[in-house]
């Protein structure tokens, strides 16, 4: 299957299809707090709570201003990176929020991503090596397992083992009350401290998709005839597995992790939940209850965002990794 | 060293056949414990430099299960049971898997069936053919692009071909690529397993033509394996027709041609298709092969061939002389009364 397309061309196209995902995800992180149900007011519903007071409420946040109205200012303040004031946390400006959360998600997910990547991508390729061993059952088995398990209810368990059984890690949040850091280095270790469970449960979940992902890749690899080519050529076992296998195996999990990376900003909901860990997963679930409409935009937009660039960077990584898409 | 200097020392003529098959029996395991494939049983053949044989056979008749004997290629499943391989006087069937990879590619290589797929997507065709060259070490680092580029021209390639990826060559590019990269360690043994059997009737001609220049120049003993016996008979100087694992007959391919001694022989010359012949001429042989797991006691070939009488389901017919030349053999009782 000869392309005709260039690598230019094929850039160019691909930061076409940024700009349209990018317009189209401006105006659905406008709508969709506007069109689900409840107000910014809702929370406040009670016998006290008058018509009046609501209105007032409404006028102060400008969601009496037409719709149209709402929209350009919105635009406007997206665009020169402005994400308004919270409407729970008034008055605190969203992107303030989301910087005090962001760094520990960032942490958060990102040592479960690449724990579940350095380890899930060998276990896989190991698996499929081992095609139908003992090895490769336990393996397969063993990723089904943590993949079938709700994330949440893991965490739990790991949380009562870890956490009351044999204490020896905190029980959530990411510092003890009251606690005072002396220093950058100070505050790292009790972060790592307090993320240790949390980690361990994301990558539980986490390294199966890969594990699976891999497997599955090089098993589609493996019975190929340049596979076997290789072998005859006189290579050992281990020069054919990573230097012909495991390369075409690994695309496929490169575009995974583009998915992936988006979800580096967004957090995990469940397992933050369970773990009380201030995060962007926790706040993003506040807002929503709250139905604070700055902050909900705020936090999607720069989890949408983020995936948007990660899938278009994955895309150009794998154009640079694979010679047939995007012809030279 | 000059490449004729290499070459001449590599391959000094002799009589000696390169290639000596003796009774090769190899067999594939099943999911079931009890039963075995018996692909390939008490094979027997030689090959000597320069010199051809080809193997014919309908699919599944153990053809390339001989081929990937030689090399000592089989997949997990497969192991050589009995007989031996010699080649150029050592057993190969003796060898350890570290032995046996100093041999592969550098000493015989093969073409495989297939070659839309003999090149890593994601590598270049240099890169490829490189590799082998540096494994077996047979050009200096800093020569071994000129030895590419050389190889390309060999199969009518352009050198630049060398930077291209494999999605970027045509099918016959692609099996002329593949040609280079076998030849590429000078080997002594070429096996080509189904060499033309995707390509259009135009390109497998060039490719069989080539093969044979390139054999002339290298002097390597070459095994074609194929069920395209019109192909293979413009190749090779000998044929082996295998039958469901066994070699049935084996002759030079003028003589089977001609006259040959087994009816499974006849029949297959029978189905060639020919344009000079009317369609109704081309003969179809009924019947499919026998299961290979558990094949019967005489004759492989007895159930579907006209001339079986008792005695051929009893017992298996000795792979024997014929026609009072002791180069003509074929198993079967009843020789006399084959006719094309």
């Amino acid at each position: 299957m000869a392309t005709t397309e260039s690598k230019s061309e094929f850039l160019v196209r691909r930061l076409g299809h940024f700009t349209v995902a990018f317009c189209a995800l401006l105006v659905i992180n406008f709508a969709i707090p506007r069109v689900m149900p409840g107000d910014p007011t809702t929370q406040f519903v009670g016998p006290g709570f008058t018509e009046e007071a609501r209105q007032q409420m409404l006028e102060q946040f400008g969601l009496n201003e037409p719709m149209w109205e709402q929209f350009l200012l919105y635009l406007i303040n997206t665009l020169t990176g402005d994400f308004g004031l919270s409407f729970s946390r008034y008055p605190t400006p969203v992107f303030e929020l989301m910087m005090e959360r962001l760094p520990r998600t960032l942490f958060l997910m990102g040592a479960s991503v690449s724990l579940s990547v350095a380890i899930g991508v060998p276990l896989g390729a190991f698996g499929a090596w081992k095609f139908g061993q003992r090895q490769d059952v336990l393996i397969t088995q063993g990723s089904l397992f943590f993949r079938s398990i709700p994330t949440f209810w893991l965490a739990i368990l790991m949380l009562f083992v870890f956490g009351y059984l044999i204490p020896i890690f905190p029980l959530g949040g990411v510092s003890a009350a009251g606690t005072e850091y002396t220093g950058l280095l100070d505050y790292l270790a009790d972060l790592i401290y307090h993320s240790v469970l949390p980690i361990v449960t994301l990558s539980a979940y986490f390294v199966a998709g890969y594990t699976f992902l891999m497997r599955a890749s090089l098993l589609d690899i493996l019975p190929e005839n340049y596979i076997t080519i290789a072998q005859t050529k006189g290579l050992s076992d281990r020069e054919v597995l990573f230097r012909h296998a495991v390369p075409p195996a690994v695309l496929p999990v490169i575009t995974q992790l583009g998915f992936q990376i988006g979800r580096l900003v967004g957090g995990a909901i469940l397992v933050e939940a369970v773990f009380s860990y201030p995060g962007m997963g926790q706040l993003m679930f506040e807002a929503v209850l709250a139905r604070d409409f700055p902050l909900i935009q705020g936090t999607f937009f720069l989890l949408t965002l983020t995936v948007l660039t990660a899938m278009l960077i994955a895309d150009l990584l794998y154009a640079f990794l694979d010679p047939r898409v995007g012809g030279s | 060293m000059t490449e004729s200097e290499l070459m001449n020392q590599r391959s000094a003529p002799s009589d000696e056949p390169i290639l000596s098959v003796e009774g090769l029996t190899t067999h594939y395991e099943t999911d079931d414990v009890d039963s075995v494939v018996q692909a390939a049983e008490n094979v027997s053949f030689t090959v000597s430099r320069g010199q051809t044989i080809g193997l014919v056979g309908e699919s599944g008749c153990g053809k390339s299960t001989v081929g990937l004997s030689l090399l000592r290629a089989l997949p997990p499943q497969g192991s050589i049971v009995d007989g031996s391989v010699y080649f150029d006087g050592q057993d190969l069937t003796t060898f350890k898997k570290k032995e046996i990879k100093k041999i592969q590619w550098n000493r015989i290589s093969m073409i495989y069936q297939g070659a839309q797929n003999a090149f890593n997507p994601v590598k270049t065709i240099d890169t490829q053919i490189r590799e082998a060259l540096a494994k077996h070490d047979v050009v200096p680092k800093n020569q071994r692009r000129e030895r590419i580029e050389e190889l390309l021209q060999k199969v009518d390639l352009d050198p630049g071909v060398a930077d291209r990826y494999p999605h970027e060559l045509s099918g016959g590019m692609k099996q002329r690529a593949a040609i280079a990269m076998a030849i590429s360690c000078e080997p002594d043994l070429l096996i080509a397993d189904e060499p033309t059997t995707a390509l259009d009737v135009v390109v497998q001609a060039k490719v069989l033509r080539m093969l044979l220049d390139l054999q002339e120049e290298f002097n390597f003993g070459m095994v074609v394996i194929s069920h395209n016996l019109a192909a293979i008979m413009k190749v090779s100087d000998d044929i082996g027709v295998m039958y469901a694992g066994n070699m049935v007959e084996r002759s030079s391919a003028e003589n089977i041609f001609e006259d040959p001694q087994h009816p499974y022989t006849a029949k297959l010359f029978g189905s060639i298709i020919d344009p000079q012949r009317p369609p109704k001429q081309v003969e179809n042989i009924p019947g499919v092969p026998p299961d290979l797991r558990n094949p019967p006691d005489g004759c492989r070939f007895a159930d579907r061939c006209d001339l079986a009488t008792e005695e051929c389901s009893a017992q298996m017919p000795a792979f024997e002389p014929k026609n009072e030349s002791t180069e003509h053999l074929a198993a079967c009782f009843h020789s006399e009364e084959v006719s094309r």
